[in-house]
């Protein structure tokens, strides 16, 4: 999707959870992705976005190989780490680092902040210097160094998550990976978070793996943009056409749903209701996964499966799954 | 006209032998039919407000200091825990954030529903199990004959809640307190829930008093607003006069904190929220004011203002 050579490649991935298992036998397979196929190019924030279970977390930790996927492939930096073991993994670990939603349960209780960002040094076996580099990454957080005997219930949520992200980048890593990082945070907290990721961006150059559900922090955040329904990736282009141009009534129903905070006098008739709720994972439905809750619907949608296909430009492309977009 | 009216609500929190102000001096009235909402961030003294009017709080711990709660003539800070019984369900309903962990896992959806109306009323299994479902059809749950018989880890989010709200007007109440009833749901989901509580009111005349820290919601759902920080009302307003011509600077700045389809601008309010235990003398948000003249530091601005609009700053009232 870009000049650049892609830091991270998906090529049809899947990943398959066994569910409500039997005494014998295997059970319900569920699945979280299905035959999802993405680019990450290096250099660049790739934003995924869906509401809850749709698979977004999932594909974050496929990606860093937390989880191994069931079928398909995983590139990073070029090489094929589908089949990696987690002896192989280790020295590769360094290079990709992820920051979590909750920056309380994300750092350990009972361990000092100093203690916390002591550790990826301590495991990639690089000691020498470790105290001035703590030292200097905190202050790249906008940390205060004194903090450094403090424990994590002393500090607010977003000094918690600002240590967080000091202890990702400690190692200068190429990829990050950030699940939700501001969404336990207050609004007033939030942009200070947004803006200090986005400044470290540019200084270290690194490569982002935003997730979130909310499309206006996407917004900010990112070059590309997945937008996920039910394990499958419904639409996938820059972030400035999507924005401007959304081709699939599932994105065009996200953000349709966003309350925007401006008084406006006709806000209670506008107010139309969102049909239906997210099917079973478990049974998905026939055809389109989406067309159960789609207002475009035709027979076509409730028999065969939409392929992403391009309805960009091959400069820009714009891979939409939908008939009818 | 029935009206719910908080005024001027002090608590405070024990420790030891200390007591620290956590809410000071909070007035709101609740009328029917309306939605007033309480905003503000994590730690600004909101859901306690919201529990307090039910006394829901640890009353070891948590103390209404001063004020009044007046309800139908009666003054809920006063009244005996058998009194408030009969309020909470019956005239004044509450919902919460997290549906899941409000609902019993271990009893059916039909179950809890079922309790909860025999607690209110004397009446037969079946009778009411017939206004549950008929409950949970007004609600918007589909095949509700099959959901009563469910458990809650059967549903999804926005079902639960909408069990939730089930629940809460089951006893046929004048107002309704909802505690952040969508934070834990998708946006999507968010929109359903609101607008179901929308029509509610409509139909039933409902007086809402939505929690909530997410200016969108407001936006589209308050009548009046009530900003909160640090345990003090700072704004209140008519919503299309707090959202048109916010007055506060804690207003002003988290209207810009809050990231907006359509503009890349981050803005955000430097600093922290200030702990309970220290907070400041003089307006607790001067130390992250843009705005901060040396009465800040030294006095508390009180809330004042005209026509249903107050704001509790120095900015424009002294010479600068």
């Amino acid at each position: 999707m870009s000049d650049k050579a892609p830091l991270v490649r998906l090529q049809d991935v899947s990943q398959r959870f066994w569910v409500e298992k039997p005494w014998f036998g295997k059970g319900t397979p569920l699945y979280a992705l299905r035959e999802v196929t993405l680019e990450v190019p290096a250099g660049a924030t790739v934003g995924l976005v869906g509401e809850s279970g749709c698979g977004k977390s999932t594909l974050a930790k496929t990606m860093l190989r937390l989880i191994p996927s069931s079928s398909g492939s995983v590139f990073f930096d070029g090489k094929d780490i589908t089949h990696h073991t987690p002896t192989q993994m280790r020295p590769l670990r360094r290079h990709m680092q992820m920051i979590f939603q909750d920056p309380y349960a994300s750092l350990h209780p009972r361990r000092t902040l100093l203690q916390s960002l002591q550790e990826p040094f301590v495991i990639h076996g690089e000691t020498q210097g470790m105290q001035e580099k703590i030292q200097e990454v905190l202050s790249e957080v906008g940390m205060n160094p004194q903090l450094l005997s403090r424990y994590p219930h002393e500090l607010s949520g977003g000094q918690c998550q600002r240590v967080s992200i000091a202890r990702a980048l400690s190692l200068h890593p190429k990829l990050v990976v950030a699940d939700e990082p501001v969404s336990a945070l207050d609004v007033s907290i939030r942009a200070q978070i947004l803006q200090l990721l986005l400044d470290l961006k540019h200084r270290y150059q690194l490569t982002y793996v935003f997730v979130s559900h909310d499309l206006a922090v996407i917004e900010i955040m990112s070059d590309f943009v997945v937008v996920m329904y039910l394990g499958q990736v419904v639409e996938w282009t820059s972030g400035k056409e999507l924005f401007l141009r959304p081709l699939h009534p599932y994105t065009e129903l996200l953000l349709e749903a966003i309350p925007v905070p401006v008084f406006r006098a006709d806000r209670r008739k506008q107010h139309r209701s969102f049909s239906q709720e997210v099917p079973n994972p478990l049974y998905p439905p026939s055809g389109c996964p989406f067309h159960t809750r789609c207002g475009k619907v035709t027979e076509r949608c409730k028999r065969e499966k939409p392929l992403l296909r391009n309805l960009g430009t091959p400069e820009t492309p714009h891979y939409v799954a939908c008939h009818e977009a | 006209m029935s009206e719910l009216r908080v005024m001027d609500l002090h608590l405070a929190l024990r420790e030891g032998a200390r007591f620290h102000p956590i809410v000071e001096a909070v007035d709101l009235t609740l009328e029917k039919g309306k939605t007033v909402a309480l905003v503000g961030e994590s730690g600004c003294g909101k859901t306690l407000t919201c529990l307090s009017i039910l006394r829901l709080l640890d009353e070891s711990s948590l103390q209404i200091t001063q004020g009044e709660i007046r309800f139908s003539g009666l003054d809920l800070v006063t009244l005996s825990e058998r009194e408030l019984q009969r309020i909470r369900g019956n005239s004044i309903g509450m919902i919460f954030q997290d549906p899941l962990s409000s609902l019993n896992p271990v009893f059916s959806v039909g179950n809890q529903l079922v309790e909860a109306l025999q607690n209110h009323r004397k009446m037969s299994f079946s009778e009411a199990r017939d206004q549950s479902i008929a409950m949970l059809e007004w609600v918007k749950v589909a095949d509700p004959v099959r959901r009563f018989r469910e458990y809650p880890y059967q549903l999804s989010g926005g079902m639960r809640q909408r069990i939730m709200i089930a629940m809460a007007l089951l006893g046929k109440p004048e107002f309704l307190l909802a505690d952040e009833p969508t934070t834990a749901l998708d946006v999507t989901i968010q929109a359903q829930i609101l607008s179901l509580l929308l029509e509610l009111q409509e139909k039933m005349g409902l007086g809402i008093l939505l929690v909530t820290h997410d200016l969108g919601v407001v936006a589209e759902f308050a009548d009046e607003v009530v900003v909160m920080y640090a345990g003090r009302v700072v704004e209140q307003a008519s919503v299309q006069a707090l959202f048109e011509n916010p007055q506060h600077p804690y207003t002003k700045g988290l209207l810009a904190s809050v990231p907006r389809l359509g503009s890349k601008k981050l803005s955000s309010i430097p600093g922290q929220v200030p702990h309970f235990r220290s907070f400041p003398t003089g307006c607790r948000f001067a130390p992250r004011c843009p705005h901060k003249m040396a009465i800040c530091e030294r006095e508390m601005p009180t809330l004042e203002g005209e026509n249903g609009h107050k704001s509790a700053c120095w900015l424009g009232r002294v010479p600068i």
